[in-house]
């Protein structure tokens, strides 16, 4: 199943905790931005299923690219042989 | 210019501490081999000796999909050398330093920088799971998942490391117990892995570094100690070492367990991390965020924390002022936005050195008055 960064929105401390707690999400980094009055977002991986999980538990998702498509074009971004090699 | 690979990386450390390096340059071997039997090397810069020189240390390489750490403190070392060598100034975008300014860097200071601590994930995420983030140790016995490989080295270091016993029950932490968790698993024991020895074994083998940055992303953001709660000044007893508090630290609140760092400590970091802020915003105008590490989520077992904490878990060992940078806003942009990101991240680190120099502990250091 294709795995997507996504950004997850969520009313209040409380539910961005239980984004850990209760739904074990995978988050993506250490802070999350804070929208202001209480809105929470940070950035996780998840399938469809767990978008639809956190969706129906009343977060909003956010669903951007494939991590693992975006991630092999990148590969090809990595060096071939070695630059640094002394004849 | 694609990212570099894991041989180029150890091959670029070779050549910059060879000639015309070598009077200024010295690589350093680790102790410990990874689980996949690749050596790792830092690399010493710094013209002149003697233990009262301030010590610097960069970390990069720790989380295997982070590529552009790596790429970032090469680019750092290429362009110091170089300056240095060549009695010039650096200009990075919109930043510049002086030839004065790197004289000072490298004639004062002794800079460890050690860029690809974690090789096997690295290799891992350039050919194989992209989104890899631990290192490579192997399985359980009998646990076959391909998740089930590697731990989290950013959670392995000796710092609340076995988080079930320091923290609430209700602490929303991104950290796990269980060798199968994708990311987060923290290993069977502080300093497990060969990894994370090696980032110790800097720290004990030369006492006289005072500052740590850890590079890693995304997020833009620059952090400081603690992680593990809100940082107070007023009650030293409230602290990472005392088992009163067991059980009570990783949450929100006004009442909740709050950390404790002296005052002068909170202004001394959040000073050089504003230093670090302003030099990445004069690149290209781009503005990082300083913030305590403790977000919205704790954390366990990381080298902040960790570098942080040596202090005052041994009082006999000297303070250090810890730094956790999350550069950029995907773990593996496009190289061109990389290069970009490099300019910026090497303007923060060579103005950290700057005001490093400038801090009362480095004074003292040097062995000359703390009052300025």
């Amino acid at each position: 199943m294709p795995r997507y960064r996504v950004t997850i929105s969520g009313q209040g401390y409380e539910a961005m905790a239980d984004l850990m707690r209760v739904h074990q999400v995978e988050v993506l980094h250490r802070s999350s931005r804070h929208k202001g009055r209480q809105r929470y977002t940070v950035d996780a991986l998840a399938d469809d299923s767990v978008i639809q999980q956190l969706t129906q538990a009343g977060y909003q998702v956010e669903r951007h690219e494939d991590v693992d498509e975006v991630g092999r074009q990148r590969q090809q971004e990595v060096g071939q042989g070695n630059r640094y090699a002394t004849s | 210019m694609p990212y570099l690979n894991v041989t180029e990386v150890e091959s670029a450390l070779g050549v910059a501490a060879n000639p015309p390096n070598a009077a200024f340059s010295q690589l350093i071997s680790l102790p410990n081999k990874t689980w996949e039997n690749r050596s790792c090397h830092a690399l010493k810069i710094a013209n002149g000796s003697g233990a009262n020189r301030p010590g610097v240390y960069m970390l990069g390489g720790i989380h295997s999909r982070e590529w552009g750490s790596s790429d970032i403190l090469i680019a750092l070392i290429e362009v110091l050398q170089a300056a240095y060598r060549g009695n010039t100034g650096i200009t990075l975008g919109g930043k510049t330093f002086s030839a004065a300014n790197i004289q000072s860097i490298v004639n004062t200071l002794d800079l460890f920088v050690f860029p690809q601590a974690n090789p096997d994930g690295r290799n891992y995420s350039m050919t194989a799971d992209a989104m890899w983030r631990k290192n490579r140790r192997p399985a359980p016995a009998g646990q076959s998942g391909s998740a089930c490989v590697g731990v989290d080295l950013n959670r392995n270091y000796d710092f609340l490391w076995n988080y079930p016993k320091y923290y609430s029950p209700r602490a929303p932490i991104a950290n796990s117990t269980s060798p199968c968790d994708y990311q987060v698993y923290i290993g069977p024991s502080a300093f497990s892995e060969p990894e994370t020895q090696n980032v110790r074994w800097l720290f004990d083998n030369h006492p006289n570094i005072h500052f740590f940055v850890d590079l890693h992303s995304y997020s833009e953001l620059l952090m400081y100690s603690w992680g593990d709660a809100v940082n107070q000044s007023t009650k030293a007893t409230m602290n990472f070492g005392n088992p009163a508090y067991d059980g009570k630290r990783g949450l929100k609140g006004r009442s909740a367990y709050k950390e404790f760092l002296p005052n002068a400590d909170q202004t001394t970091s959040a000073t050089l991390a504003t230093r670090m802020r302003d030099a990445i915003q004069a690149v290209r105008g781009r503005t990082y965020t300083v913030e305590q590490d403790f977000g919205l989520y704790p954390t366990a077992g990381t080298s902040d924390d960790y570098a942080s904490s040596r202090h005052f878990v041994d009082a006999s060992k000297g303070k250090i002022y810890a730094f956790t940078i999350e550069w950029g806003t995907e773990f593996q942009p496009p190289y061109v936005e990389m290069q970009q990101i490099m300019q910026e991240i090497s303007a923060a680190l060579l103005d950290f050195c700057l005001a490093a120099i400038a801090t009362p502990i480095a004074a003292q250091a040097q062995g000359v008055a703390a009052a300025r």
